[in-house]
């Protein structure tokens, strides 16, 4: 895995055993007691390696099931109602070799019945016999709570995650009075993180609360990382959706414009990603100005229109150009 | 709209294609009307200039691959309620978008008229269907106007200021160029009645002009050497040919290089299927699709056995697609596919849906409520159904208060032990988290009709919740679907544990 920090002690064998960044400070939060699970999914061929580094954090993994790559020629009857998994599922038999790329989800925690709790709300919609099989909607608050995520949250998101209907970052930022960095879930895929879930609000104070929980457990292993992710969280971000968002480097507004020096793609290694959102951050990184309208964003060059970064309602999900400027 | 065309030389399925996009466009049109999309754009306005299209101007306008698209679209909007929640964002430009569409088609028109284009980041203003189009050779900011007016047969486009861009005699398509610097004049015309449609993504004039002719001559040729059916297919389908860096064409496929003719008809072929396939979907229900492979591999595979069979020259039997198709053609899980092929050879077949409903609404009355805000049912989805699991009910059920559930749940339990109030009760149980309880009752409803899928994937889903993964797995994976074999299962891992 190309490395974008130096890791050391627990986190970097866990990224190394992982061969991932994502999601670490989220194995601090597990540790410490500040959420009762996570989950997280691990090259079959490393789990053993894996569950002895989560022993050391003592920790333990349960297996849900293996996640297969699906093949562009497969055809998965219910794919759309899938906006982000994107896989096979089948029973994770140790003794059994999986295909390339195969992946095994576990669920973690420090308490077995947490895990066994975690493990039951857990499915995730893989498509198995070629159909997508979903879990019920109550199912997902049952997730979320077994998660530890703050409640308001998670039943914001029980009744408002719908992608193809509702923007849920838009909707969230106009119930907010502030937009406050400790609610910057957009940098879940990246390293820099606190917050894994859609916050209900951007000054949601379960989640306000929850992100200091974490970003304490995270300075309890590597202080450095944690300044880190507080530097990085406040930074301005234009974000389109649930599928694109990105960091405007240097960032100065002035009204509806925004100018800036270079471009953070906070979707980088994103499965399943559209193929304009590629071109999106290409025009993005070549322009040094933008200006926001509700229809998309217009980017120029030294004063000279570049392009317009049409924003998609009929492509799977419902997208609204919005800018977060994090206090 | 008028849709009373002559059938007489429109195959079937594109003729009810037609008439349906005509219908369908109609409903997208006003849908938006009513909206707030379409406040500040001249939609009412082109709506009105479209209906004065007369009948071959209306065929020619539905034949066009982009107000298709633009319907889809719009319809997608309306559906998922964006017209509602997000007025101002993608419904409003789809609203300002319509405006191409009935400029495109001006040409037919003998009254005076006038209206305006707004740029959507670019600006292509195509007349006649296409065949000529006035390029904008830059990006131009969201929301910039240009006035257009037609006088004597005579285009004009002018800035919003006033100057004039371009001048076009739409009976003759000659362009007295007057174009303001920045623009151009672009003719890639027509074959045979296909437009060609060049790749102006990067306003790149000359590439797209040579593109052009280059799909031009390729096609001229491949239609000189076809025979009559062929050319009377290539004569309904959608009418467009792009260059090779897009989307497109005829068959709406991604076009080769060089054209041939099996691409050319294959691509023909497929949008014949594709409409076939939307003639289905809306006469029985969107969701309804009795294929064995998805609608578009299904068409991809039609498509090429269809002109393999049109030139013979392949042992079909020998043909993997066709075994494919074959396959299809077999699946003996409903008839519904033979019927979805009699559509595409044109023919007139009803059938009954493979799915049939449980109406919950009795159990919510028993209870107290009032069914019509609370509307349950359970769509039964069959085994060999290609239809995803129904939980609308129990996902219903979520954003219910928990003494609410309850009240339903003790209501169903005393009063009813039909097959209906055996799924209610399993899943008023499931909501609230008694998991035992809600084991008892599905197996009850599996005693009823043990080929439901949401019975069975609920009974999974609710071992799972009682640390049963193993079972859960049995169900899932290895698609048990008798309660004797599940048993018969776990009896034996058991004795091997």
């Amino acid at each position: 895995v190309k490395l974008s920090r130096n890791w050391c002690g627990i986190f970097r064998d866990l990224v190394e055993v992982r061969a991932s960044e994502a999601q670490v400070p989220q194995y601090a939060a597990v540790a410490t007691g500040v959420r009762q699970a996570l989950d997280d999914w691990v090259a079959p061929e490393s789990l053993d390696d894996y569950r002895q580094v989560l022993a050391r954090l003592s920790l333990s993994a349960l297996v849900d099931c293996s996640f297969l790559p699906l093949s562009a020629t497969d055809r998965i009857h219910g794919l759309d109602y899938s906006p982000t998994t994107r896989a096979g599922g089948s029973r994770y038999v140790s003794s059994i070799k999986l295909p390339k790329n195969a992946v095994v989800h576990v669920i973690v925690s420090s308490r077995q019945d947490w895990a066994e709790e975690t493990l039951a709300a857990a499915w995730y919609p893989v498509a198995v016999n070629g159909r997508v099989l979903r879990k019920p909607l109550v199912d997902h608050a049952r997730l979320g709570g077994a998660f530890g995520y703050p409640m308001c949250c998670v039943d914001y998101f029980v009744r408002e995650n719908d992608w193809t209907r509702r923007n849920m970052f838009a909707e969230a930022a106009k119930r907010s009075s502030r937009i406050c960095w400790e609610a910057n879930c957009f940098r879940k895929l990246t390293p820099w993180m606190t917050i894994f879930h859609m916050p209900c609000a951007f000054d949601c104070a379960k989640t306000i609360e929850y992100s200091h929980a974490v970003l304490a457990a995270t300075a309890e292993f590597d202080a450095g990382f944690a300044q880190e992710i507080r530097d990085r969280a406040s930074r301005m971000c234009l974000v389109f959706s649930e599928g694109f968002a990105c960091v405007l480097l240097n960032a100065k507004r002035s009204n509806q414009t925004i100018g800036y020096s270079g471009v953070e793609d906070l979707h980088e290694g994103a499965p399943n990603r559209k193929s304009y959102d590629y071109t999106r951050i290409k025009v993005l990184q070549a322009g040094d100005e933008i200006e926001i309208g509700e229809q998309g964003v217009l980017v120029r060059k030294g004063g000279q229109v570049l392009t317009f970064l049409k924003a998609c309602c009929d492509d799977g999900a419902v997208e609204v150009p919005n800018l977060f400027e994090f206090v | 709209v008028s849709l009373l065309f002559q059938p007489v030389t429109i195959v079937r399925t594109f003729h009810r294609h037609t008439k349906l996009l005509g219908v369908r466009l109609e409903a997208a049109v006003e849908g938006l009307i009513e909206s707030q999309a379409s406040h500040g754009s001249a939609l009412a306005c082109d709506w009105e200039l479209f209906r004065e299209f007369d009948k071959a101007a209306t065929l020619e306008a539905l034949k066009q691959p982009s107000l298709h698209r633009w319907v889809t679209t719009v319809e997608a909007l309306i559906f998922h309620g964006i017209v509602e929640s997000y007025p101002a964002a993608h419904p409003r430009r789809q609203a300002a978008a319509f405006s191409r569409l009935v400029v495109s088609g001006l040409g037919a028109n003998t009254a005076d008229c006038k209206g305006w284009i707004e740029s959507k980041g670019d600006c292509i203003v195509p007349l006649s269907f296409g065949r000529l189009l006035l390029v904008g050779k830059r990006a131009f900011g969201v929301g910039e106007r240009f006035a257009w007016e037609t006088r004597g047969g005579v285009f004009k486009l002018k800035t919003d200021r006033g100057g004039l861009i371009a001048e076009v005699a739409l009976r003759t398509l000659e362009a007295a160029v007057k174009a303001e610097s920045g623009w151009a004049v672009m003719m890639p015309g027509d074959v045979g009645g296909i437009v060609i449609c060049p790749d102006l993504r990067d306003f790149d004039i000359k590439r797209a002009q040579k593109e052009a002719a280059r799909v031009k001559s390729e096609l001229q040729a491949i239609l000189d050497g076809m025979d009559a059916p062929s050319r009377e297919l290539l004569s309904c389908s959608f009418r467009s040919a792009t260059s090779a860096q897009g989307t497109w064409t005829a068959g709406l496929l991604r076009m080769t290089t060089p054209l041939t003719q099996e691409f050319v008809l294959r691509c023909a072929y497929r949008d014949r299927v594709e409409r076939a396939i939307e003639i289905w979907r809306f006469t029985k229900g969107i969701d309804s699709w009795p294929g064995s492979m998805e609608p578009d591999v299904f068409t991809q595979v039609a498509a090429k056995s269809l002109t393999e069979r049109h030139f013979n020259e392949m042992s079909l039997e020998l043909s993997p697609r066709h075994t494919q198709w074959s396959a299809c053609h077999e699946s003996n899980s409903t008839r519904e596919t033979d019927r979805l092929l009699a559509v595409i050879e044109g023919d007139d077949i009803d059938g009954s849906k493979a799915e049939i409903s449980i109406n919950l609404a009795p159990l919510l009355i028993l209870a107290g409520f009032d069914p019509k805000e609370r509307c349950l049912s359970l769509r039964k989805t069959r085994r060999n159904s290609f239809a995803i699991e129904d939980w609308s009910a129990l996902d219903s059920l979520t954003l219910w208060d928990g003494s609410e559930v309850r009240r339903l749940l003790m209501a169903v339990r005393h009063g009813d032990v039909t097959e209906a109030g055996y799924f209610c009760a399993a899943i008023c149980a499931y909501r609230l988290g008694e998991f035992t309880n809600a084991m008892q009752q599905l197996r009850c409803c599996l005693e009823m009709d043990t080929d439901v899928e949401e019975y069975w994937l609920l009974l999974a889903f609710t071992l799972r919740h009682l640390g049963r993964k193993d079972i859960f797995e049995h169900i899932v994976f290895d698609h048990v679907r008798s309660l004797a074999q599940l048993a018969a299962a776990v009896g034996a891992q058991e004795a091997e544990k």
